[in-house]
């Protein structure tokens, strides 16, 4: 005999996060396993939002979008900085090649690099703080100190 | 969580250090303290009686460095009569808690924040900022040159963190802001002991005075704006707003911070939470510890550091 159907994940995880929640985390004693059992509600809810899509390929084709942008007006560019960073395989030592070179130059154009760069790794930053939220609750939570 | 088996090495190596036959009666984690496993160890002693420790236990270099100049600058600021727990003895292998661990006195108090904890604690704070740590016998401890390398050093420890803990690219955004840090590196006139994580939750305190402060794990010698900063920005930003405390600390204190070098500090604070708070991403997926602070601290804490901290240095010139 085989089930019909298979139980679905995200059900499984929210009847984790409902039981932790209502059956096991108002009862738990001592403050290190009380801590801990809330840490795991927020731990289950940050793996429901990495169900699903890949979110490092994601990224990694959107930096390399901003990139190409880059690559663009920095074509007229003499300055061998900027075509190294842009040498880099991973989108990720590019961009980070490239903003620690605009630091260093100052002016116009590393102003423009940052500013294609910025809004695509701050999105992204977003992105997984929002993900991670439920987790950080329960983190901040025990910020507060512990008699 | 101590293993029955760990518990009765404990109680032997206990026993050793306090000179007398003791039982350990039980052990409970304290959730305070995140790059330390903290334990209070409640032994029954033969001639000493009922007593309580705490022991420290290191978690795989989680959040940077050892344990080392942590105990010797507590032993040394107890002998000089400063609020701080006293260590009794340390364990430098692993054989016993997994890990190397140091046990301190325990200090009755709490840590929670209450307002009427704060004046003393400030004041404690800055007393620390004006002892002569060459005198307390802290002369172990990396003096930075006058001029900007106590804010160098600190840019430079921590990518130092960051850069041995990466798991897979680098951040761009903490390259960039290391190059900005670096680029902006503030002069120090004089190098002060500095506790490297100060503010409410790192100190315990008992009917409005003050008991002892504690995680001295990132103590070193530097800049005494750094510590303000800190407190400011992270453990104290609860407490009161920035303009507040600026004011407060001119008042109870006698601290006048320059706001410009301030908002470096901020930077520099925001900088080490993002580098260190990474550790914890690479002890959990390596499955040293399953704990699922780790995970925490790994992702949304040292996200949440590198948003404060992108804003920190867009904001400033």
């Amino acid at each position: 005999m085989t089930l019909p159907v298979a139980p679905d994940v995200e059900t499984i995880l929210d009847s984790c996060i409902e039981t932790l929640k209502d059956a096991v985390v108002p009862h738990v004693e001592g403050e290190w396993p009380r801590y801990s059992a809330e840490l795991l509600v927020g731990s289950l809810e940050y793996v429901k939002h990495l169900l699903g899509e890949d979110f490092n390929q994601s990224r990694r084709l959107e930096l390399e979008h901003a990139l190409e942008e880059v690559r663009e007006f920095l074509a007229e560019e003499s300055s061998s900085e900027w075509a190294e960073a842009l040498a880099e395989n991973s989108p990720f030592e590019a961009a980070s090649r490239l903003l620690v070179a605009s630091q260093n130059a100052g002016g116009e154009v590393a102003e423009r690099v940052r500013a294609t760069l910025h809004p695509v790794l701050h999105a992204q930053l977003d992105a997984e703080m929002g993900r991670s939220l439920g987790l950080f609750a329960a983190f901040a939570r025990n910020m507060a100190g512990a008699k | 969580m101590i293993s029955s088996e760990q518990a009765d090495k404990l109680e032997v190596f206990l026993a050793g250090v306090l000179g007398e036959g003791c039982k350990l009666v039980q052990t409970h984690r304290m959730s305070m303290g995140q790059s330390r496993a903290m334990h209070v160890v409640e032994l029954e002693c033969e001639a000493s009686g009922r007593k309580k420790v705490v022991v420290r236990v290191e978690q795989w270099g989680l959040l940077g460095g050892d344990s080392q100049d942590e105990m010797c600058v507590m032993r040394a600021l107890h002998a000089g009569g400063f609020p701080v727990a006293d260590v009794i003895a340390s364990e430098a292998s692993s054989e016993i808690l997994g890990q190397p661990f140091f046990v301190m006195e325990f200090v009755e108090g709490t840590s929670v924040f209450t307002r009427e904890s704060l004046d003393p604690y400030v004041r404690a704070l800055a007393e620390l900022h004006t002892l002569d740590f060459e005198a307390l016998g802290i002369d172990f401890l990396k003096v930075p040159e006058r001029g900007r390398e106590s804010a160098l050093a600190q840019v430079a420890r921590w990518y130092e963190v960051y850069r041995g803990h990466l798991l897979g690219e680098p951040s761009p955004l903490v390259e960039e802001a290391a190059q900005w840090l670096r680029n902006r590196a503030p002069e120090t006139d004089r190098p002060t002991l500095v506790h490297g994580d100060p503010g409410p939750g790192n100190y315990l305190h008992e009917n409005g005075e003050l008991r002892a402060l504690v995680d001295w794990e990132f103590t070193h010698l530097g800049d005494p704006e750094e510590d303000w900063a800190y407190l400011i920005t992270m453990r104290g930003v609860g407490v009161m707003d920035e303009d507040a405390w600026v004011l407060y600390l001119k008042e109870v204190v006698g601290i006048e911070l320059d706001r410009e070098r301030l908002r470096y500090w901020i930077a520099s604070n925001l900088f080490k939470a993002a580098c260190i708070d990474q550790t914890a991403l690479g002890i959990f997926n390596r499955r040293q510890s399953l704990a699922p602070n780790l995970l925490a601290i790994g992702t949304c804490i040292h996200l949440s550091a590198l948003k404060l901290l992108a804003a920190a240095i867009s904001k400033s010139p």
